[in-house]
């Protein structure tokens, strides 16, 4: 069972005046360092253990955020699968009815807050930035041109949430309790499924789209030259991807996954770390909806993790002109695994 | 050669690999009766009239053999400074074993151009991109007339502006943060290293490439080398993560 926004206003529409009978939290997000960046499009959750109901709404762009229609009693407060920032829990966050509960929360970053700026660089990767505005720039072949550098953004999950198959469910629980590293932790590739989040550079040719994305993935190259995929392709982090155009919308399908890379969380529409298989096939359609715009919706088949499959979607902002994908090498000065468990 | 450090061994597996997927006839190659692409046909040009550098390249091998190792092959005296001349001969001496290379950092330029591993060129009329299959870091050149920055962060690729004179790319590269080797022997470079590269495609199947090192911590006046990449027809770049199943680095020399 879900809590819906609108609860309260269908309640009063049928004629029973129990909106009273409600109550709710609301409160800012901030950076725990320094004086406390707003900390934007953060998810927060409220669940009632003893009903088992909840409500999840995202903070807006000062860190606000309102959880409203809660009948009253002891909440558990969860803020997970922010980019950069690290889970908080807090239980018995009480509820009444007609009163509103007030609950900030001050989100530890995965630096433990020892960047020394105050946590301004990671609430600046979430908050929206000025997006150059004007039609859907176009190539010398008439098709749409999606080259340019696309910002940081968060995949949602569109439709039915992904179901776990027992055997996957089971790894994801082994994760957990291991504390098992991403490969991400040990400067491998993040997979696909990351560049959602990973600002990146878009590159177009007539025959070829290379995307960069300045962090753990190795370039990207999709095939426009009507190629199909190797019959036996060698399985890797990023796949093999071919593209199409259908009418404005870039269609590109992609398989030949290793089974070493991860679904990961928040970065690909997850609410957990998710293992993938070499059965993984990927549909992506990129659409670019105007100049500053690009709407990718993507579809994740794996059979060998999913009980079917499911969608995300993910908006990217045109990056400021002046802006450029700076170099960045994972092992560069390295000191973590040798700490990390198991290692 | 006595200073293979582990990751050229590791280098060398990933190429063999190579055969596994990548038979895709490239669009547009001219083809002999045969069938098989017409190396020695004139270089293609772009929609803009300019020479087309983009394809897939690797150093011609008898180059490969010389540059990849010593940069300064064929030039008959290095003009090293006394201290960048010491650090040459104790990473001679010591089996290369600081090699950034063998711990997965970026080859830098110039010595990625002498890689086993091939490039891929990307040309668009205001960028051309180097996709390096080895160790997966891109470089950028602008082609949009903007000018080098004055104060660039400092990184193993730089930073680079490019325009055509003639049928020549002329690249200008400098904000190199000092660290990366010029080639596998390790002459030393420093974070004053600016780079001129001179890149012309004289016909379809090879493109010659001219480096000028200009390094005034390093060498006491600027030297150049010259080297000649093959086009590899039909075929591309694989997935190469130099990090997957790393396993050499607790052996190298003297760790």
């Amino acid at each position: 069972m879900t809590f819906v926004k609108g609860t309260c206003l269908l309640w009063l529409a049928t004629g029973a005046a129990i909106c009273a009978d409600t109550g709710s939290i609301s409160g800012k997000i901030l950076t725990a360092a320094g004086a406390g960046a707003p900390v934007p499009k953060a998810p927060v959750q409220a669940k009632n253990p003893t009903t088992q109901a909840s409500q999840m709404v995202r903070t807006a762009a000062d860190g606000s955020y309102e959880l409203s229609g809660l009948p009253p009693g002891a909440y558990e407060i969860s803020v997970e699968n922010v980019p950069f920032f690290i889970s908080f829990h807090q239980t018995g966050v009480r509820v009444a009815a007609g009163a509103t509960t007030r609950l900030d929360i001050h989100l530890n970053d995965i630096t433990l807050n020892t960047l020394g700026d105050g946590g301004v660089e990671f609430a600046y990767f979430l908050a929206d930035k000025p997006t150059p505005s004007g039609p859907t720039p176009r190539a010398s072949d008439g098709k749409p041109d999606l080259s340019g550098i696309w910002q940081s953004s968060i995949a949602d999950t569109l439709g039915a949430p992904p179901e776990l198959l027992p055997s996957a469910e089971a790894m994801a629980k082994r994760w957990q309790a291991s504390n098992e590293p991403p490969p991400t932790t040990l400067c491998l590739p993040g997979g696909i499924s990351t560049q959602s989040f990973s600002e990146y550079q878009l590159v177009q040719t007539p025959n070829l789209v290379v995307i960069v994305d300045g962090g753990f993935n190795p370039p990207r190259l999709i095939y426009l030259d009507a190629r199909e995929h190797p019959k036996d392709y060698n399985p890797s982090w990023m796949g093999h991807s071919i593209g199409h155009w259908d009418g404005d919308m870039l269609v590109v399908d992609t398989v030949g996954f290793n089974d070493r890379g991860r679904l990961g969380t928040a970065l690909g529409g997850l609410s957990q770390d998710a293992p993938r298989t070499e059965k993984l096939h990927v549909t992506e359609r990129f659409r670019r909806s105007d100049l500053g715009h690009l709407e990718v919706e993507t579809t994740y088949d794996d059979p060998g993790t999913f009980k079917k499959p499911f969608k995300t979607r993910y908006v990217k902002a045109l990056a400021p002109r002046d802006e450029e994908i700076l170099e960045y090498v994972c092992a560069e000065n390295e000191r973590d695994v040798r700490h990390l468990p198991g290692r | 050669m006595m200073n293979l450090a582990p990751a050229i061994l590791l280098a060398a597996v990933g190429s063999g690999l190579s055969a596994q997927w990548l038979n895709y006839p490239s669009v547009g190659t001219p083809r002999l009766p045969d069938g098989k692409p017409d190396l020695s046909a004139p270089a293609p040009r772009a929609a803009d009239g300019r020479p087309d550098l983009s394809g897939l390249w690797r150093m011609s091998p008898g180059d490969f053999r010389k540059h990849h190792g010593n940069l300064g092959a064929d030039v008959k005296d290095v003009p090293f400074l006394p201290a960048s001349e010491a650090l040459y001969k104790e990473r001679l001496a010591n089996g290369g074993r600081d090699d950034p290379e063998a711990r997965c950092l970026p080859d830098g330029v110039p010595r990625v151009h002498g890689s086993a591993h091939p490039t891929k060129i990307v040309q668009l009329p205001n960028i051309l991109l180097f996709l390096h299959e080895n160790p997966g870091v891109y470089r950028q050149i602008f082609l949009d007339g903007r000018e080098l920055p004055k104060d660039p962060n400092p990184t193993w690729m730089g930073y680079s502006v490019g325009h055509w004179e003639g049928d020549a790319l002329v690249v200008a590269a400098t904000g190199f943060n000092g660290q990366a080797w010029l080639d596998t022997n390790g002459h030393p470079t420093s974070d004053a290293l600016r780079l001129a590269e001179r890149f012309r495609r004289v016909d379809f199947g090879h493109l010659e490439i001219q480096i000028t090192v200009d390094d005034p911590k390093t060498y006491s006046r600027p030297w150049t080398a010259t080297g000649r990449h093959d086009l590899i027809a039909d075929s591309d770049l694989i997935e190469y993560v130099c990090l997957e199943n790393e396993s050499s680095l607790s052996h190298i020399l003297s760790r």
